[in-house]
């Protein structure tokens, strides 16, 4: 049997042989999953802003429901959205199923809830004066926004990268909205999934690796961050 | 001060502030003059800091009626220039992550002034209270009274009409409470209205204009007991004059 | 209380007992083709029945399949790789292989044909006019037995398939199918899945019949020598069971929506 340290050691040769086949799978994940967090933070961060700062009927029950949204599995997002975009689906028109875009629209929809809750999280903690100081000053309220935002960076930062850690491993909705298609829509948990089926371990480890140094790699950085910003507060 | 002080450049009428069935502020009515330094007492919990938050703007009440340059406002058309004229301090002011100038500059870059203008303006600012050493601080790493120093410095280089300040020496100790107080006579000097508040009457080294008490949600005007007072009453009309 | 737990815990041991007096299953690794066919629902209950040996089926790619008979995962292993199944008897993994069966692949496409492939009676010429035209041609890319077929095509038809009109799945035989009738594009799938699918997709049936898109299935048993724990004996057992005339006959009178699927290879 092929043991794990020999699939390993393959694992790393392939990776820093700059297997152009490994690397190009490498490149669509994260230039998708990038798009997709690109796309969604603007809007959750606002909406958390607004569920922070502002109560208006069915706030709670936004609140709540986001916090729901946090535990739906990849494969029911991926799900519905494929029958939204099959050709027979409501959307079927705009031929986006087994592209790239209905992959990061999938993303959208998985990271969407996390970084409304954890920026929600994360706002609502920080110091409502900041906010009416701000204004006070003259600043307008999207500057005043700006201002919160900047104060709260580093949980906002936490929120993201938390976000795409959620995205850049997610296999359902991707295989399913993506077809994994080689060159195309073929990222790095569809593509584990793929090689574990056809028995060659040897790029799935290397692609998992490439997983857990990521992983490693944005959770140190973080560390960095966050423990900048706990000195000085 | 001249007779033009005699007119009031913001009058506030019939002012109706609820929180849930409770009232908090009963068909309260003030005339503010520029210049004027009031002095603001009241238990804790009889509504200061809520009237000082709407007249800053910050916080909607269930009705008023604003009267600025002899014309009538709601509360749509005022906020927006009561945010613009007026800079309300909290108790425990809120200093921006960042240097001692970024939180000077933070209002005037919101004025589009230009780098150097604002350079000149915020070395200004920091002379006024001394603390040019403390230029590059990181806000975070001051004193209580370093903190409350440059927040009416941020406020002061904003060239407001009025500054409302929240019981600032509450939390301070006596060395920063007479600077503070050094501070306040500063701004009027400069012709800068000033509210503040405090829960007990001592009002310090102030020169205070007149002295208006909140219980149970009505104004009232006190005699001034500062022998200093410039001008005993300046207030036109009567302020403690309850419709509800 | 104590009493109570302890006649719990006898009770559980007695079930868990249990488990030791059935004969020790035998692992298959198969196809998910194979399994989707349903023609194991209708064979392992029979072979279970004669020898009372229970058979659990593990159904991946065939790749992952030989791959699982080679590290003496499984005991034996039902597959249609012709090629492959021989490396893996060649290299001493697998003993007493015998093709047992065979059924064909046909080539299917949107209904509308865009590459005329219709009217084409050898399947390399439909291939040639597919890569001409350059019309949508979704692959299974996955490694698998019909992923090697379709490249075995390509070869012998000298053609090298290359472009954005060919796109490589890398997924099961169904959601080819389904990437397919989304796309447009044309596959090429075992006659058991397009059965299966045939109601379910935008697709119609374009080529089939040529002698070259023949399946045949193998079974292999894994090596004893190579793997000593592995249950050979039931093994040998299932191998001699398919090749003899009951089984062989259940084979050729099975039916997938109403048509046969299947042509056995050993009736005499």
């Amino acid at each position: 049997m092929e043991t794990l340290s020999a699939a390993s050691y393959q694992a790393l040769y392939l990776l820093f042989s700059g297997d152009s086949a490994l690397w190009t799978i490498i490149g669509i994940s994260f230039s998708v999953s990038v798009r997709a967090l690109i796309y969604a933070a603007p809007l959750a961060i606002l909406t958390a802003f607004l569920l922070a700062y502002f109560s208006f009927p069915g706030r709670r029950l936004l609140v709540s429901i986001f916090n729901t949204a946090l535990s739906i599995p990849a494969v029911v997002v991926g799900l519905t959205l494929y029958i939204m975009l099959s050709k027979a689906g409501p959307l079927g028109e705009w031929r986006l199923l087994f592209t790239q875009d209905a992959m990061i629209l999938g993303q959208i929809c998985l990271c969407f809830p996390l970084l409304v809750a954890m920026a929600h999280a994360t706002l609502q903690s920080t110091d409502r004066r900041a906010w009416e100081t701000a204004l006070t000053l003259g600043a307008s309220p999207v500057r005043a926004l700006l201002t919160i935002l900047h104060e709260a960076r580093f949980g906002l930062i936490g929120a993201l990268v938390a976000g795409f850690g959620r995205i850049i491993a997610e296999v359902g909705s991707s295989m399913m909205l993506g077809g994994n298609i080689l060159n195309y829509t073929r990222n790095i948990p569809t593509a584990i999934a793929l090689e574990t089926s056809k028995g060659s371990f040897a790029e799935g480890i290397a692609l998992g690796m490439v997983l857990l140094f990521m992983a490693l790699f944005l959770n140190i950085a973080l560390g960095q961050v966050q423990g900048k910003g706990a000195v000085s507060q | 001060m001249s007779a033009d002080t005699l007119r009031p450049w913001l009058k506030m009428q019939d002012l109706t502030f609820l929180r849930g069935d409770r009232t908090i502020l009963k068909s309260v009515s003030l005339d503010i003059q520029p210049g004027e330094l009031t002095l603001l007492t009241g238990q804790n919990g009889s509504g200061k800091t809520t009237l000082l938050r709407i007249l800053a703007g910050l916080q909607k009440p269930q009705q008023v009626q604003f009267e600025f340059a002899g014309e009538q406002q709601k509360w749509r058309q005022s906020y927006r220039f009561l945010r613009d004229q007026i800079c309300y301090l909290h108790q425990q002011p809120y200093l921006f992550d960042g240097s001692v100038s970024e939180n000077i500059a933070y209002g005037l870059k919101r004025q589009r002034m230009g780098r150097q203008a604002i350079k000149a303006k915020v070395a200004e600012a920091l002379e006024q209270i001394s603390l040019e050493h403390l230029a590059q601080r990181n806000s975070r790493e001051l004193s209580g009274g370093e903190k409350q120093r440059v927040a009416i410095a941020r406020a002061w280089a904003l060239a407001p009409r009025l500054m409302l300040l929240d019981e600032p020496v509450s939390n301070l100790d006596k060395r920063s409470r007479h600077i503070c107080y050094d501070l306040i006579n500063q701004l009027q000097q400069q012709k800068i209205g000033v509210i503040y508040t405090s829960h007990e009457p001592q009002a310090g080294h102030l020169k205070i204009n007149r002295h208006l008490h909140l219980y149970e949600g009505e104004m009232t005007t006190k005699p001034l007991t500062n022998e200093k007072a410039a001008v005993v009453e300046l207030v036109k009309g009567n302020p403690n004059q309850s419709r509800g | 209380m104590l009493k109570k737990i302890r006649i719990v815990t006898a009770l559980l041991i007695l079930w868990s007992l249990t488990g030791l007096l059935h004969a020790a299953p035998l692992k298959m690794a198969t196809t998910t083709s194979t399994q989707n066919s349903g023609l194991l629902d209708l064979l392992l209950p029979a072979f279970q029945k004669q020898t009372g040996i229970e058979v659990q089926v593990i159904a991946v790619g065939t790749g992952k399949a030989l791959k699982m008979g080679r590290d003496g995962d499984v005991d034996v292993v039902m597959v249609h790789a012709v090629a492959a199944e021989e490396k893996f008897v060649a290299e001493g993994y697998g003993t007493d292989r015998v093709q047992f069966m065979y059924n064909d692949f046909v080539i299917v496409g949107p209904k509308s044909d865009p590459a005329g492939i219709k009217d084409e009676k050898s399947v390399t010429a439909a291939m040639t006019k597919i890569l001409e035209q350059q019309a949508k041609f979704v692959s299974r890319g996955d490694d698998s037995g019909t992923h090697k077929k379709e490249k075995t095509l390509w070869k012998a038809a000298n053609l090298t398939p290359a472009g954005s009109w060919y796109i490589e799945a890398g997924q099961g035989m169904g959601k080819v199918l389904q990437m397919a009738s989304e796309l447009d594009g044309y596959s090429m799938t075992d006659r058991g899945t397009w059965l299966a699918y045939k109601g379910k997709v935008d697709l119609a049936l374009l080529n089939a019949g040529d002698e070259k898109l023949s399946n045949p299935y193998g079974i292999i048993a894994v090596s004893k020598a190579k793997h000593p724990d592995t249950n050979y004996t039931a093994a040998k057992q299932m191998i001699d069971w398919i090749s003899s005339e009951p089984a062989q006959q259940l084979i050729k009178n099975y039916r997938l929506h109403g048509e046969p699927l299947f042509i056995p290879l050993l009736l005499k």
